[in-house]
Parts: C-alpha cells; sequence; structure tokens
C-alpha cells in the first residue's frame, strides 16, 4: 500500500483539494493511503508531522499543494486538473510498481 | 472607401460551416460555448469600426467638417438599425456602455419613492438585481422577491400576489442567463399594464437570440449588450417607451443632452438647476457625453449580421443545440441538469453540475483536455445560489451555451467530453 500526502494551506493552497482528496481516496482505494494535511496558515507548519518534514528535507517545493508519494515530492504548486493530476499519480504508483 | 462593410457571403442564411469563416477566433480546432458570456465578433463587424477610426475619426454632432458629417451619418444609421432590431423607434433608444449601465440608468431615472416596492425575481442577475437593491436602500423602499425555482419555470399567479397598490417597478429578465429559461413576458407585461405598473426587462440574453418587438411586448424598458450579440464590448443599449424618455430626467445627464442653443432663463449661477434645464430633443436628451461612435456602428453591423442570417434561424438553431445537448446530459449518471425540459422554455443554455466535482473542475478538464470553452461558477446570479435564502444549494454550476456558429459537431464533441469526464468519476 503506498502512502500518498496532500499537503496545503487555507492561506494559499487550493480549496477544492478536500474534495480531490475524497476523490483520490476512492479512486485509489485499494492501492494507496491518502491523507490530506492542512496547514493554518503558509508559516505553521506544526500540522505536518515530524518524520515527513525529516523526508521532506531537501526536496524542492516551490508552492502549494505538495503531493508527496512514499516520502518523495510528485509536485508542488497549482494541480492541473483532476483527471490529469490523477493520471500523473498513478502513473507514479505505477512506475514505483515496476521498479520494485 | 466602405463605410457600410458588407455582410460577408457566409450569413446568407444560416449555413453554419459558411457563417464560421467570417469568425477568426472560430479557425482553431477550440469549441466556444461561452457566447451568453460574450459572443465572438464577425470580420464584418471589426472592419465597420475600423473604417470609422482609419477614413472618418471624428466626433458626431455640431461638427461643420465632412469627417464628423460623415461620422454623424453613419452613427445615425447605427442607431436607426439598433433600434428597428428590438421594434422601437431611435428616438426611444440610448446607447450604454452596457447593459448593467443601461439598467443603472433606468434605475436612476425613476422617482421611486420611500415605501414604493420593487419586484424581482430570485434569477437574476447582479446587474437587474444590484441597482434596484442600491435604489430602495436609498429612497427606503422595499423589493420583494419571485421565486421561480431552481429550473425557473414562471407561475403568473404566484408573481401576482407579490404585486399591490404599492408597487412600483417590476425588473425581470427575459431570459435566465443561469438557466436559459424563458419568462412570460408579454404576460408579465400585461399584469403589469393593467395596475399601472413600470416594466423593466433584462434582455441580455433574449435580444441576441430572438425577435422582439418593444411594442408589442408592452414593456416601459428593455435592456441589452453589444458584446453578446457579435458586436463589440462597451456599448448597451436602454430602451425607454417614447413617454417615459419624454417625461422622465435623466439619471446621468452632461454634454449632449441639454439644448444649449436655448437661451438660459436661469436668473443667476447659483439657481441653476433642473428647472431652467431645456433638454435635447429625443434620443439626445439621454445620451450624455460624446457616445460609443465605434462601438454603436460596430453593433449596427453586428445588427446587418444577424438580420442577414434571419433571427428567427438564430433562435431556432440554438435553442435546438441546447435541447439536443441537455437531453443527452440527463441521460449521463452523474450529470444533473438545470433548467426546463419543455423546450418551448429553453434558450441557447445549458446548466449543469456532475456530482461531487466543483463546476471549476469540470470547466478545467473542459479547457485544458478537450478544448472546449464553458463557464463555470454563480454566473452572476447571486440570490439563485448564494446567502442564507438561495434558490439551489450549490455554490454554481457549468454553463454551455451556443450560438449561430456553433455546430451540431460540436455539440456532440461537447456531450461525448462530458460523458467521459463523468465515467471517470463515475
Amino acid at each position: 500500500m503506498h502512502e500518498l500526502i496532500l499537503i496545503n494551506a487555507r492561506c494559499g493552497g487550493d480549496p477544492e483539494l478536500g474534495r480531490y482528496a475524497e476523490f483520490l481516496r476512492r479512486k485509489l482505494a485499494d492501492r494507496a493511503q491518502v491523507e490530506m494535511l492542512e496547514l493554518e496558515s503558509c508559516e505553521d507548519i506544526s500540522a505536518v508531522p515530524s518524520s515527513l518534514i525529516a523526508q521532506l528535507m531537501g526536496q524542492t517545493i516551490t508552492g502549494l499543494p505538495v503531493v508527496v508519494l512514499d516520502g518523495k515530492v510528485l509536485s508542488s504548486g497549482p494541480l492541473p486538473n483532476w483527471m490529469d493530476s490523477f493520471e500523473m499519480i498513478r502513473a507514479a504508483i505505477e512506475s514505483q510498481v515496476r521498479t520494485t | 472607401m466602405t463605410v457600410n462593410a458588407p455582410v460577408h457571403d457566409g450569413a446568407s442564411r444560416l449555413d453554419t460551416a459558411r457563417l464560421r469563416k467570417d469568425f477568426p477566433c472560430l479557425q482553431t480546432d477550440y469549441i466556444y460555448l461561452d457566447s451568453v458570456a460574450s459572443s465572438l465578433t464577425p470580420v464584418s463587424v471589426v472592419e465597420a469600426m475600423n473604417a470609422y477610426y482609419f477614413s472618418y475619426r471624428a466626433n458626431v454632432h455640431r461638427g461643420s467638417y465632412d469627417a464628423s458629417l460623415m461620422a454623424t451619418d453613419q452613427y445615425e444609421a447605427a442607431l436607426a438599425k439598433v433600434a428597428g432590431f428590438i421594434g422601437a423607434d431611435p428616438e426611444e433608444i440610448v446607447f450604454t456602455s452596457n447593459a448593467t449601465h443601461a439598467i443603472n440608468l433606468a434605475a436612476l431615472s425613476l422617482p421611486i419613492k420611500t415605501g414604493d416596492e420593487i419586484v424581482l425575481s430570485t434569477l437574476e442577475h447582479t446587474s437587474n438585481m444590484a441597482p434596484w437593491v442600491l435604489k430602495a436602500l436609498e429612497v427606503g423602499a422595499v423589493v420583494r422577491w419571485y421565486n421561480p425555482g431552481a429550473e425557473g419555470l414562471f407561475d403568473l399567479d404566484e408573481f401576482s400576489k407579490l404585486i399591490n397598490e404599492r408597487t412600483r417597478i417590476v425588473a425581470l429578465t427575459y431570459v435566465s442567463n443561469v438557466l436559459g429559461t424563458v419568462y412570460p413576458v408579454e404576460s408579465i407585461a400585461d399584469i403589469c399594464a393593467d395596475r399601472g405598473i413600470l416594466y423593466m426587462v433584462d434582455g441580455a440574453q433574449a435580444v441576441p437570440h430572438r425577435r422582439i418587438d418593444v411594442h408589442s411586448l408592452g414593456c416601459d424598458f428593455l435592456a441589452f449588450s453589444g458584446h453578446k450579440m457579435l458586436g463589440p464590448t462597451g456599448i448597451g443599449v436602454l430602451y425607454l417607451k417614447r413617454q417615459h424618455a419624454e417625461n422622465l430626467m435623466p439619471g446621468i445627464v452632461g454634454g449632449g443632452t441639454i439644448n444649449t442653443e436655448v437661451e438660459c432663463s436661469c436668473p443667476s449661477i447659483d439657481a441653476c438647476g433642473p428647472n431652467y434645464v431645456t433638454f435635447n430633443a429625443l434620443p439626445d436628451k439621454w445620451q450624455a457625453g460624446t457616445p460609443p461612435i465605434a462601438e454603436a456602428i460596430g453593433l449596427g453591423a453586428a445588427v446587418d449580421y444577424l438580420q442577414a442570417v434571419g433571427i428567427d434561424e438564430v433562435h431556432n438553431h440554438t435553442r435546438s443545440l441546447a435541447a439536443y445537448v441537455a437531453g443527452e446530459l440527463r441521460a449521463i449518471p452523474g450529470i444533473e441538469v438545470y433548467g426546463p425540459r419543455d423546450v418551448e422554455l429553453l434558450s441557447s443554455i445549458v446548466s449543469f453540475n456532475l456530482a461531487d466535482v466543483p463546476p471549476d473542475e469540470v470547466g478545467k478538464m473542459l479547457n485544458e483536455r478537450y478544448h472546449i470553452a464553458v463557464r463555470t461558477g454563480a454566473h452572476c446570479a447571486l440570490s439563485y445560489f448564494m446567502g442564507a435564502d438561495a434558490v439551489v444549494d450549490v455554490p454554481g454550476n457549468v454553463r454551455a451555451s451556443f450560438y449561430l456558429y456553433n455546430t451540431p459537431e460540436e455539440a456532440q464533441r461537447f456531450v461525448s467530453a462530458v460523458g467521459e469526464i463523468a465515467a471517470f468519476f463515475g
């Protein structure tokens, strides 16, 4: 089971990301555990577990939302439409499956 | 010099394949389904405005030189065409910057008093809501809201219950910009006329698509925009029944409205006021400042184009496409279509939502994956979508709209795209 984390913030993220996370949970039910972290502000990262922060250290993050698959940043900044972003996530999952 | 640019060959009946050549924006694979927000512009309209800018650029009226005389002739000709298009006399229309401005001008000009009542519907565009609400707040009038329900189906009996001896004006849309539902304007006009109530029609979504004769209709005021009917942006029209044009004090005044050739009888400059004003003859009385000359000439060319095609042909074509799309979308699981099922009550608009998917996301998918332009959101219909008394419990929807240049093939591609999106999320 993969771990997919969406990091969003009320200050500048995607206001519909919660609904997108719901969609991803349904669509990836048997392949990934989808979690969404909503920051109260762009400066307050207390909602992000320290273990995840440690994983993200050194990785490039350019904006919100951040999509993290198994500890690796898949994308940061505005997502494309839901279909395209889902295909991006699915391709990443399949890519990992093939290499493991 | 070609002043009245000829209507292009393609516009000689509703031969979509031919007339699409008149619209440079359509020379791509993109499908434009947002014409009720703003229609595309044919070459002849741009050429007509170019002729003004390149060949006889001058102000109208009171000019004694060739370019000004030519500009005046072309402006007056455009005014007559536009007035004729809605069955009005040229003295009964004033050019504004858009329909919103036109409605505001009407609201500013009407002597509504404390305790008077204004009737609106919950399906109004903000532009036919905010000016009246503001007016009511300013003078202490009361706004009464008629709710035609989620599909906008107008019940004349229910509407009549809102009318009383204090009702001063009824301001309603002709065609809903959200749902495409057509209001029974003739019947509403009869009700208002019988009781001496003024009737303002927001015709922004009707004039581009339907044959309208304001004298037969019997409304007191009608507003519409040029840019939704093949014309340029920056021009709208307010029709005022002649008696109102003659008797009301314009809510916006200035150069052009006041006759400066009549001797002023003010006893002193401190006493200057409306009692001493002599207004110009109609329609100049209402045309404050330099009018939108190029835009008026462009709108005149747009009227030429629509008349060459045939407004009834346009109406039948766009309603047919909308009815087809609405029917097909209703058959797709997960899609909820808003608006009437009765084709007679339908215009060129199809609004819908896909369960659990925000309308903006559907619009993004249609744009990015299928190259289809639609509009999403609340469509400026705040009282329909928003607030404690919202008519529907969704914050907005996806709206596709059709015009004379849209083809059945485009409608099919749109249905297919929505079907694919719905299947993906199903």
